[in-house]
């Protein structure tokens, strides 16, 4: 389309000029560069057309030049263009064609286009003066469009405007209206329809205090014209503030603004009423100062906090009495000052109150838990945090500090500490006290073993003359003694044979007492066959083994010196007339193995039973019953040793059950 | 040839009771008795007093006991099988103690066997009859050269 086409001076002065080549074609070009006019020469009238659509000011084309095949396009493109368009086509025609073929191009164009005949021969003047004629046209032309252009323009900015200010207006969520100089409603917004339900004719034309709105608000049906008369007086806008007792009895709160619109002449040209409901704003305002006065009356009646706000460079803004009880200063005395004079020297120096706030800007709080100065510069340990402020942009515009003097809870810590200082000092000192005597013991000890090995070897060795010599005297002299002294030679070798088995019992207490000991599993069927096999004494008594006897967890010395210790008092402690019976037993009690031993003995009456299992303590303190009263404190600290416990159940004269209770092997 | 038993013991008990056992089983004439270790290891060196053979020959046998003056039963053995002369000379130790260290450390040392000294004389008897049957009897030997 030509809108398209470039707008320049150049195409839209130029003439396309399309005749046929060589004859007067380049005359015609000459002639129109003389009179000034700038032309195209087409070649054909397909590159007319073309040319054309990218803007003319008038087309000059030779008669012959036209062909039937091409007219079309040429007559179609002419056809359509834009209502403000109506290029001038000059044709040249012969005089030796007949009027005919005039009429017949003249017929051919007119419905298409703005069409004028010159014929030949032509004369420069009179083809200047018809193209210029044309070109003014044509300008007149370019000059509608441009006009219509901006016409088109102003209506759609006006359209925008519009439709913006409808837009504008029906979203108000507020009662916006226009009235006439006399309170008729002209205009009202979208808004009071959607909330009311009041319909649009019950209001346009109506006198504004007269609709429905007011209906049941009758000291509204009297304000309104008196606020009309004060806006028409005013230059500034009528401000009323309502409240509105509704029928339910709730209470709407609302606000008006009355502006009056003056034409050129002063004269009011129309009012614009806007009312709104600000129920729900008042109610949050309400509510937040009631919030705030409540803050500030918590805050100022906080006495053992000091709550004071900072601006962002510390410099404090506002406090609470607590400051006073806290800092000692009064309110002239700390507002205004900066927080940084309240830290020691030392964290100034340090630039601790900078980071604290630096801390606060970047996590939001800051904790201050320091010594900080009072008014009258001793140290207070001041406990508390510090929080930035922001603005409702998010933008930092200060800090709040609250703290608490707690030197007092400082100092007890301390004192605690100080304590425990002192405690843990004790506990090394106790420590060390214990590994000096651990060490001693460890010393004794050594002494007593080298003291047992002593015993064993010079205590038993005059037992063992003793021993010889008594046999010897019974054996090379035996006819020199009568009954008395043979009596007292074997006295002398019995007594020796006891203390001798004492001194050996003593010494197996003492090696089961402290010897290492690592348990393992047993195999107890194993450890009897072993222990009866080599204890003469036994395969004298009926033992009975009840198998299978369920294997522990022992140490293999204890357990076979505590077997035959038991096993050896079961066929001892035996009625002379009874033959020994011994049975033999294990059993599972409580996750422990129990090991039984019970016998056909004199038994153990209730008052000895817990006792037999001290040292040197006998049940039985006869002569029939020969004993060191060791053997039971060896399978007792046997016992121990290997994580067991023993024990007895017995009737005096029907013999005792002694058991042995070790730990099980796990997954036996 | 006698078969000479060396019996290294302080105790003048024991060493009453060694000799009757001895005597009483028949095992040899020829008892050398020495009281404490240096003069073990001086009689089996043949020097200072032990230094005539014929009045103090070599013995088939050492019986030794641990506890003894001067010199103790292991280091005797020690130095017993440090000297390659006596290195094959039959040791054997005669002793109370029943400690489970001195037991090893005899064994460790070379003893050739460990004796507890029975707590009486019959039984003392017995060993000494056993010493003579196997030690004495079974037993090969290879003399000091």
């Amino acid at each position: 389309m030509i809108e398209a086409a470039d707008n320049s001076k150049f195409t839209s002065e130029r003439i396309l000029v399309l005749t046929p080549a060589g004859n007067d074609a380049g005359n015609t070009a000459f002639v129109l560069q003389q009179a000034g006019l700038t032309a195209t020469i087409c070649p054909d009238l397909v590159e007319l057309t073309d040319d054309f659509l990218k803007g003319a000011g008038a087309l000059l084309i030779a008669e012959e030049a036209l062909s039937l095949d091409n007219l079309p396009r040429l007559m179609q493109t002419l056809s359509e263009q834009p209502h403000w368009s109506d290029v001038p086509v000059i044709l040249i025609t012969s005089v030796s064609n007949s009027s005919e073929a005039g009429e017949h191009l003249l017929k051919l164009f007119t419905p298409h286009g703005n069409v004028t005949l010159i014929e030949r021969p032509l004369r420069p003047i009179s083809l200047i003066s018809t193209l210029q004629a044309a070109l003014r046209a044509r300008r007149r032309q370019y000059e509608l469009r441009k006009f219509l252009e901006q016409q088109q323009e102003n209506l759609t900015r006006i359209q925008e405007d519009e439709r913006r200010f409808r837009a504008v207006f029906n979203q108000q969520f507020q009662l916006m209206a226009i009235l006439s100089p006399e309170g008729i409603v002209t205009e009202v917004n979208d808004l009071p329809f959607k909330l009311t339900g009041i319909s649009r004719e019950d209001v346009l034309g109506k006198v504004f205090w007269e609709t429905p709105f007011w209906e049941n608000l009758p000291e509204m049906k009297c304000a309104w014209p008196e606020r009309l008369t004060r806006a028409a007086q005013s230059k500034e806008p009528v401000l009323s503030f309502d409240r509105y007792e509704q029928r339910d009895g709730g209470v709407r709160i609302a606000d008006s603004a009355v502006t009056a619109i003056r034409d050129s002449a002063g004269q009011v040209e129309f009012f614009i009423v806007q009312a709104s409901d600000i129920t729900e704003r008042k109610q949050a305002e309400e509510a937040l100062r009631k919030s705030e006065e409540r803050y500030r009356t918590l805050v100022s009646q906080v006495k053992d906090f000091a709550i004071f706000t900072m601006d962002i460079d510390g410099r404090i803004t506002s406090w609470n009495e607590g400051v006073q009880r806290v800092f000692g200063y009064d309110q002239a005395e700390f507002i205004g000052n900066n927080v940084a004079r309240d830290f020691t020297p030392k964290d100034v120096a340090n630039g601790v109150p900078e980071r604290e706030l630096a801390d606060a800007r970047k996590n939001g709080t800051a904790s201050n838990d320091r010594w900080m100065l009072r008014k009258d510069r001793t140290l207070f340990w001041a406990s508390g945090v510090t929080t930035s402020l922001r603005g409702s942009n998010g933008e930092i515009i200060g800090f709040t500090k609250v703290l608490r003097d707690l030197t007092e809870q400082k100092k007890m810590e301390q004192e605690l500490r100080d304590s425990r200082e002192i405690l843990r000092e004790h506990a090394e000192d106790l420590e060390e006290r214990v590994h000096e005597r651990t060490a001693k013991l460890q010393e004794t000890i050594s002494e007593l073993e080298a003291f047992s090995y002593s015993v064993s070897h010079d205590l038993r060795a005059p037992l063992r003359a003793m021993q010889g010599y008594s046999q010897f005297l019974l054996e090379d002299y035996c006819d020199n003694l009568d009954e008395t002294g043979r009596d007292y030679v074997r006295r002398i070798s019995t007594a020796a044979t006891r203390l001798d088995k004492l001194i050996q019992d003593i010494l197996t207490y003492s090696r089961v007492a402290r010897a290492e000991i690592h348990t393992r599993p047993i195999d107890l069927e194993k450890l009897f066959t072993d222990v009866i096999q080599s204890y003469h004494m036994l395969q004298r008594a009926q033992i009975h083994v009840r198998r299978p006897l369920l294997p522990v967890l022992g140490h293999e010395g204890s357990l076979t010196q505590s077997i035959s210790n038991l096993l050896g008092n079961a066929v001892k402690f035996v009625p002379k007339d009874r033959k020994a019976e011994v049975n033999i037993w294990t059993e599972e009690r409580d996750g422990k193995i129990r090991l039984n031993f019970q016998d056909n003995g004199i038994g153990i009456a209730p008052e000895y039973q817990k006792r037999i299992f001290n040292m040197f303590e006998q049940a039985h303190f006869t002569q029939s019953y020969e004993g060191t009263g060791i053997g039971l404190a060896i399978v007792r600290k046997a016992a121990e040793r290997m994580d067991g416990e023993v024990g007895v159940e017995s009737e005096l004269g029907k013999g005792s059950t002694f058991w042995i209770e070790l730990p099980k092997v796990e997954g036996a | 040839m006698l078969k000479t038993i060396l019996l290294v013991e302080d105790n003048e008990d024991d060493v009453v009771f060694m000799r009757r056992a001895i005597k009483h089983a028949a095992v040899t004439e020829s008892v050398q008795v020495v009281t404490d270790g240096q003069d073990a290891v001086d009689y089996l060196a043949g020097i200072g007093k032990f230094e005539d053979r014929r009045q103090y020959p070599m013995p088939r046998i050492v019986l030794l006991d641990l506890k003894l003056p001067r010199k103790g039963g292991l280091e005797v053995l020690q130095w017993i099988r440090s000297q390659p002369r006596l290195s094959r000379i039959i040791v054997l130790v005669l002793s109370t103690s029943r400690e489970r260290s001195d037991i090893v450390k005899a064994y460790e040392l070379g003893a050739n066997a460990f004796l507890v000294k029975p707590p009486a004389y019959q039984q003392l008897a017995e060993m000494v009859e056993a010493i003579k049957i196997f030690w004495l009897g079974f037993n090969e030997f290879v003399l000091p050269e």
